[in-house]
């Protein structure tokens, strides 16, 4: 497993992060790296999370990136209880893969749709860069592929992969 | 795949030339129809008329008398096809009101030409400002905002203009029963933004657009009725001067499939008057800043599910945000910030009046609100207009609901009065009914059985009308003794 301070250091070489700091934290009984990142022009978790994704391996990324205005330190490092407890409260998107067969698919077609990869269940639309355009196209996508018309104040209401999935199912 | 707008009018009076591209009146109040042919004839003619008058000069602008008139419509067009920034100004602004506009414009702009009737640009002075205009990024067009506070802004609209099919109009628009090549309506006069937005998205979407060059009721109805309008923007002050009109017949607007408001608040009495005469899935209301920050978006349907709220976002996410910043739980107001994705089109000030951000993207343009537990949000009154009678807050909207609400009263606008010991009191302008009267102890009387008592109003002063801006929003600053800026009273 890649160490929190490489995850650190990519997210901090991306221009619109001013400076990152990951930490591993508990949650569900299981570690995930979570990093924290400090920015000088807007970008989503997702975003920067599929950034470090695609420099160091899937496997290898962090599971969420928090954004925050300034970066939770204690004693010069950063304070691991904090993003613990964005987590805790569902502040932070943490990536996680489609658990079945509908699921997946919706994600396959938010994917294309979207050109964004890989795409987690839940993963905000507009925060994966989702616009008017990428609505219509997984819309008229999902039309296709499931058979049923989706009409754009479901499809909004959804907002990820696996509300969208519930609807379809 | 995005089109210019000198080629997107070409395509569409190449495809049907003879089809109604504008209805408007002369002064006389003359109709008068202009086919796409014509009107895409005469936008070419002006915009190499004005292309020729700049002389390559790049930091230059078009003021146009944006009236709703044929010349005004043709102007604008011109403009965005020359992709010279327009700004679209309100013929009967008062001198000293155009003097600070100008002053904003020439921060921005070396030159401005004013469009006038014939359809030729005039030069204009702007006054130079302190630093000489920068070539910044490009502009399609500018609209004055600010009308409810009295300090005069400037927002400018990152251009070129662009046809773009998925988009033109937005997603948003097309949910409220928006179609391609419709005949649309519109009310409001297109220096405001909602009629000017509406009305660019007409042209570049083949509508065919009638222009009610003033406002009466009878006369929008007879329109939709005789032009079988299929689309219209209204404010709330037109809707509810529709509303009392003594023959209002729901047939007349069987041919609507869509009216939609935005702008300034509706209240209940009228949301509901529009719902029982078009049915709850005609009636559709936008909440969004001029800016562009993000909007919300509610049917007839889910306001009666929940009166009072402006609907979910669209596109947009939402966030209530307390005085330091952190997120309120539902049901908790504060400030009301959205985020969307179409940060790019964003408009910003011309003026240093930035719009407020959070670093992970949220805006704000200061507006007060609240959540439910679905994400539907309930705006409160901007801190500004909120009247505080001795610690008690007052919401003029419900003052003027009430007043509203009596037989003679025909509009009236609540305001601060300031008072010796509470800090201030209730004050009532009101407009009566043509040949009513009313005593104000009356009137007193008739709040006093809908009102609290600290919100009857103490002071009553009749007046001819109230003074509202293009998008129906009182301008309670033009009531005020004395008010800022150099700006007069009507």
């Amino acid at each position: 497993m890649v160490t929190p301070p490489k995850i650190s250091e990519v997210l901090s070489a991306h221009p619109a992060v001013r400076r990152a700091e990951t930490a591993i934290v508990r949650h569900d009984g299981r570690d995930v790296a979570i990093a924290a990142a400090e920015l000088s022009e807007y970008v989503s978790g997702p975003i920067l999370r599929n950034h470090v994704r695609q420099a160091l391996g899937e496997d290898n990324g962090p599971a969420g990136v928090l954004i925050v205005e300034h970066l939770p330190m204690a004693d010069g490092v950063v304070d691991a209880e904090s993003l613990a407890s964005a987590v805790a409260e569902s502040r932070c998107t943490l990536f996680e893969e489609p658990r079945d067969d509908v699921e997946r698919r919706v994600a396959e077609i938010w994917s294309a749709q979207m050109d964004v990869r890989p795409v987690g269940v839940n993963d905000d639309f507009l925060e994966l860069g989702g616009d008017s355009l990428s609505a219509l196209g997984i819309i008229a996508a999902i039309e296709t592929e499931f058979g049923r018309s989706l009409d754009v104040f479901e499809f909004m209401s959804a907002a990820n992969v696996r509300r969208l999935a519930e609807i379809l199912r | 795949m995005a089109l210019s707008v000198r080629r997107r009018i070409a395509d569409i009076a190449r495809a049907e030339p003879d089809r109604t591209a504008l209805v408007g009146f002369d002064p006389a109040l003359a109709e008068q129809a202009l086919s796409w042919r014509e009107f895409a004839g005469r936008v070419v003619e002006a915009a190499d008329e004005l292309c020729a008058a700049l002389e390559g000069s790049t930091r230059s602008c078009v003021v146009v008398p944006a009236a709703n008139t044929l010349p005004a419509a043709i102007s604008i067009a011109a403009a965005l096809t020359a992709e010279v920034p327009v700004f679209p100004m309100n013929p009967a602004t008062p001198p000293a009101e155009r003097d600070v506009l100008l002053r904003v414009l020439g921060r921005r702009f070396g030159r401005g030409y004013l469009m006038d009737d014939q359809l030729r640009p005039q030069r204009i002075e702007l006054p130079a400002g302190p630093e000489p205009p920068a070539g910044a990024a490009d502009v399609a067009y500018l609209l004055a905002t600010g009308a409810s506070t009295g300090i005069p802004k400037i927002s400018a609209r990152p251009g070129p203009l662009s046809y773009d099919p998925a988009g033109t109009p937005s997603l948003v628009i097309r949910q409220t029963g928006w179609r391609t090549a419709q005949r649309q309506l519109i009310v409001g006069p297109l220096y405001h933004a909602a009629p000017f937005t509406a009305f660019l998205d007409a042209l570049l979407d083949r509508n065919t657009v009638v222009l009610q060059p003033l406002f009466a009721p009878q006369w929008t109805v007879e329109l939709v009725r005789r032009h079988a309008i299929e689309w219209l923007q209204l404010t709330p002050t037109h809707m509810r001067e529709i509303l009392r009109l003594p023959d209002r017949n729901p047939a007349a607007f069987a041919s609507l499939r869509g009216m939609l408001h935005t702008a300034a608040r509706c209240e209940a009495d009228t949301k509901r008057g529009w719902i029982d005469l078009l049915g709850p899935e005609r009636v559709y209301e936008l909440y969004g800043a001029t800016e562009g920050v993000g909007v919300t978006l509610v049917r007839g349907d889910e306001w009666l599910a929940r009166p009072g709220t402006v609907g979910r976002g669209f596109l947009t996410q939402i966030r209530i945000l307390d005085d330091a910043g952190h997120l309120v739980p539902p049901g908790t107001a504060g400030t009301v910030f959205m985020r969307t994705p179409h940060r790019v089109g964003r408009s910003d000030y011309v003026n240093d009046q930035a719009i407020r951000t959070t670093p992970d993207g949220f805006a704000t343009v200061g507006d007060h609100g609240r959540l439910d537990r679905d994400g539907y949000l309930y705006l409160e009154p901007r801190d500004h207009d909120v009247i505080n009678v001795g610690g008690e807050k007052v919401d003029p909207d419900e003052v003027e609901a009430a007043l509203r609400d009596h037989p003679a009263v025909v509009d009236a606008v609540a305001a601060a009065v300031p008072h010796q010991t509470l800090g201030s009191v209730v004050g009532a302008y009101v407009v009566l009914r043509p040949g009513a009267s009313v005593r104000k102890a009356e009137l007193a009387a008739h709040c006093g059985r809908r009102l609290a008592g600290y919100k009857i109003p103490k002071q009553f002063t009749f007046v001819d009308q109230v003074p509202r801006s293009g998008g129906g929003k009182v301008q309670r600053w033009r009531l005020a003794p004395h008010h800022e800026n150099g700006a007069t009273a009507p």
